[in-house]
């Protein structure tokens, strides 16, 4: 009895423990993006950082359950990350490089560009991860009004449905996403 | 006294005092009882602490409605059922409040089982949302805000899930609106 109580124990912690080791770990899924750059920028005067994971969005999945498609959606993403920055307008420059540099680096890591457009002082680029035909990821880096926006969606993502997320967490640059998306899909149908 | 008005004055006052909650808090207290080693490198004195009980929250629920508070704050405290609020006095030198060391204060909670949720920053305040998990369910939800010379814990027990559909139902899930909230708070 003692043996099969024992072997039963060895077998929970064999299973749960990976399981605890996986839960936050985030690095290992293809569309996380570790952003040590950004380390410069917590010194800002004024900041603020959300970490939307599976719980949390588990609990945004079960409001919406007149919408199956969001609800869906939801309930494959594994983390929304935001890190927005206000700045003196000084520092401008520093971040327009800091974005270039994560740019060039998630190139080398063949993410695709989805959107880029730069303005007397703003800048914005959006980049989406693509593993096996799905997308695992999406980071939008913004610098508008003095204010640096990052934003790192992580898990399996609808691009026709990126909208909808835009939406519901009012996050205007994904609309703009999922307008360029729909374009380039039409662009290439034709 | 007679014994008989004595006895269930006496078992009224009992439940009175234990409603309150400041002798008995299940799921409370968590995070204060190491507070200390979750905000090392800090020094922390503890000053006072209030704690607001389910028969203190019909009152303070009474209040707000007097008092014509917005639909969602009555909505949020209505899924409240207990709180604990602790002040700690500390000297907390800016230039310490390094993005490293909120790093190794939050690395201390998540040790401890508690997941950031918010970190906002504004000048000399900090101020960091953290919750704890059980599957798919909230169990606890607090709040530590940090300034110079003082840190504040709150914790909240209740239907934790509900607290938080409600926030972001009654914001239409806009993380705008979260970032708003957390600026201004």
């Amino acid at each position: 009895m003692m043996k099969k109580i024992l072997a039963l124990i060895i077998l929970g912690v064999t299973l749960s423990a990976p399981g605890f080791a996986q839960e936050d770990d985030y690095s290992k899924y293809a569309g996380f993006v570790d952003l040590p750059q950004l380390t410069g920028l917590k010194n800002a005067e004024s900041s603020v950082e959300i970490y939307l994971k599976k719980p949390l969005l588990g609990l945004v999945a079960a409001l919406n359950s007149e919408d199956p498609s969001l609800q869906q959606l939801l309930a494959n993403l594994a983390l929304i990350r935001v890190e927005q920055f206000e700045m003196d307008p000084a520092q401008g420059p520093e971040v327009q490089k800091i974005i270039t540099n994560v740019a060039q680096k998630l190139e080398k890591q063949k993410w695709d560009k989805l959107v880029k457009a730069v303005d007397k002082g703003e800048h914005v680029e959006i980049f989406i991860k693509t593993e096996n035909t799905k997308i695992a990821g999406l980071l939008v880096m913004a610098l508008e009004n003095n204010e640096a926006t990052f934003i790192n969606i992580v898990g399996e993502l609808d691009l026709s449905l990126l909208g909808k997320l835009g939406e519901q967490f009012d996050i205007p640059v994904l609309n703009k996403a999922s307008e360029t998306a729909t374009d380039q899909d039409q662009g290439g149908e034709k | 006294m007679r014994p008989r008005t004595f006895y269930p004055m006496l078992v009224v006052m009992c439940l009175v005092v234990l409603g309150q909650g400041c002798i008995y808090q299940p799921g409370l207290k968590l995070l204060n009882r190491n507070i200390d080693t979750h905000l090392k490198p800090f020094k922390l004195d503890h000053t006072s602490s209030i704690c607001l009980g389910p028969i203190s929250m019909v009152l303070v629920r009474a209040i707000a409605a007097e008092s014509e508070e917005d639909d969602e704050t009555l909505d949020i405290l209505k899924c409240i059922s207990r709180v604990n609020v602790s002040i700690y006095s500390t000297k907390i030198d800016q230039k310490n409040l390094t993005p490293d060391c909120v790093q190794h204060v939050v690395s201390n909670f998540r040790a401890d089982g508690w997941e950031l949720f918010i970190k906002a920053r504004d000048h000399e305040e900090l101020a960091l949302m953290f919750y704890k998990q059980k599957r798919a369910d909230i169990t606890a939800l607090s709040v530590v805000a940090l300034s110079t010379d003082e840190v504040v814990v709150l914790e909240l027990a209740g239907d934790l899930n509900r607290i938080i559909e409600t926030a972001m139902n009654n914001r239409g899930h806009s993380l705008s609106g979260i970032l708003k909230t957390a600026k201004s708070s």
